[in-house]
């Protein structure tokens, strides 16, 4: 059987076949889980906030245009609801947003020094737990959902350019804290 | 030394540089050992990047969900027969409270009996009708009518409450 799009799915949903709303949960729950789980740092209640995004989204089907990608609405529907979410929790990630002109210093607030034998793709995947919410938002996006500048820009509601100065700080204070815990040996 | 930017690298890598801009990188490259060697563990970790690892969600995630969809859809049928009888009843209680203005205008004893011109009768009717209006609407019945209309608002809303609340808990299952 042919894999459906996305459009041909939300079509039947609409149509009233409930039931193929899974086809969606299915494809979109696992790459969602990761963004949420990685701006809220916590399991339990990523879960919760996936959940209430897919109902919004369900709820909010009819009015989706369909002029637009399915994933990047629905990842924006993702994304608005973590943040609302973290700032309900007082986490002052609107600071966070508002400090791309200040100086960002990764390395001071994420001090991490590798004490035991790890390999270059943990450290990755451990950093980008340790990583402020919106670098690492940009990060999943980018890497995991595989979205253009473009498309994370819309999710972001933010400009391409500061997607793109967001991507570069990220890494460049990823390799900072890879050089100083030297795994680059590694890979040279 | 490093010659190139952290930025300029960061652009090389991701295509965001123009030809000229991108044959000075190469031509800095081929001469700076610094610079070769950033650039290969900013490719480094560009590529470890791509394989950062998928979370993964309870196998029950898309079930539970499901079933919380299907609650949903129950409790909202369930509310709309429930607003739709409330208000059927409602119509039911004014339709009857119009159909007696109706009759009681149509049976009052006036002087339009004695008239035979269609236009007169009109006049009479609609005389009666506010005069039926206005003993329904007269003190006496306005009190009457408004302890009705509460009770039926109490007693709706009362079951309009437990109803959602019954949503909810199964909502919440």
């Amino acid at each position: 059987m042919r894999n459906l799009t996305d459009l041909e799915i939300i079509a039947s949903v609409n149509r009233g076949n409930q039931a193929d709303y899974a086809i969606i949960i299915d494809r979109y729950k696992n790459k969602a889980f990761s963004l949420v789980k990685r701006m809220l740092k916590n399991e339990m209640e990523a879960e919760e906030v996936l959940q209430d995004c897919f109902l919004k989204a369900y709820n909010a089907l009819n009015s989706f245009k369909q002029d637009a990608k399915f994933s990047t609405w629905f990842y924006r529907i993702v994304y608005n609801t973590t943040l609302s979410k973290l700032s309900a929790k007082k986490r002052k990630f609107e600071n966070e947003m508002s400090s791309l002109e200040d100086h960002f210093n990764l390395e001071s607030n994420y001090d991490f020094r590798v004490t035991e034998n790890i390999d270059l793709s943990s450290f990755v995947n451990v950093m980008l737990e340790k990583l402020p919410s919106n670098y690492s938002s940009v990060l999943n996006l980018f890497y995991l959902n595989e979205m253009s500048c473009e498309e994370i820009s819309e999710v972001m509601n933010i400009s391409v350019a500061n997607v793109k100065v967001m991507l570069h700080r990220s890494r460049n204070a990823l390799l900072d804290l890879i050089i100083k815990n030297d795994l680059m040996r590694e890979v040279s | 030394m490093n010659k190139l930017s952290d930025e300029i690298l960061n652009k090389y890598i991701d295509g965001d540089l123009d030809y000229s801009s991108l044959q000075h990188v190469n031509e800095v490259l081929a001469s700076s050992h610094e610079d070769q060697k950033k650039l290969n563990a900013l490719l480094a970790l560009h590529n470890e990047l791509k394989k950062i690892k998928e979370e993964q969600v309870a196998d029950s995630f898309t079930e539970l969900l499901m079933k919380r969809l299907q609650y949903r859809k129950k409790a909202f049928k369930e509310q709309r027969n429930f607003v739709l009888m409330i208000s059927s009843i409602f119509i039911t209680a004014i339709l009857v409270v119009v159909g007696l203005v109706v009759y009681s205008a149509l049976h009052q004893p006036s002087d339009s009996q004695i008239s035979t011109s269609y236009s007169n009768y009109i006049i009479s009717f609609f005389q009666s009708a506010a005069t039926a209006i206005t003993q329904i609407f007269s003190s006496k019945g306005i009190s009457v009518f408004g302890s009705i209309l509460s009770l039926g608002i109490l007693i709706s809303g009362y079951f309009f409450f437990e109803n959602l609340k019954a949503s909810k808990q199964n909502f919440s299952k």
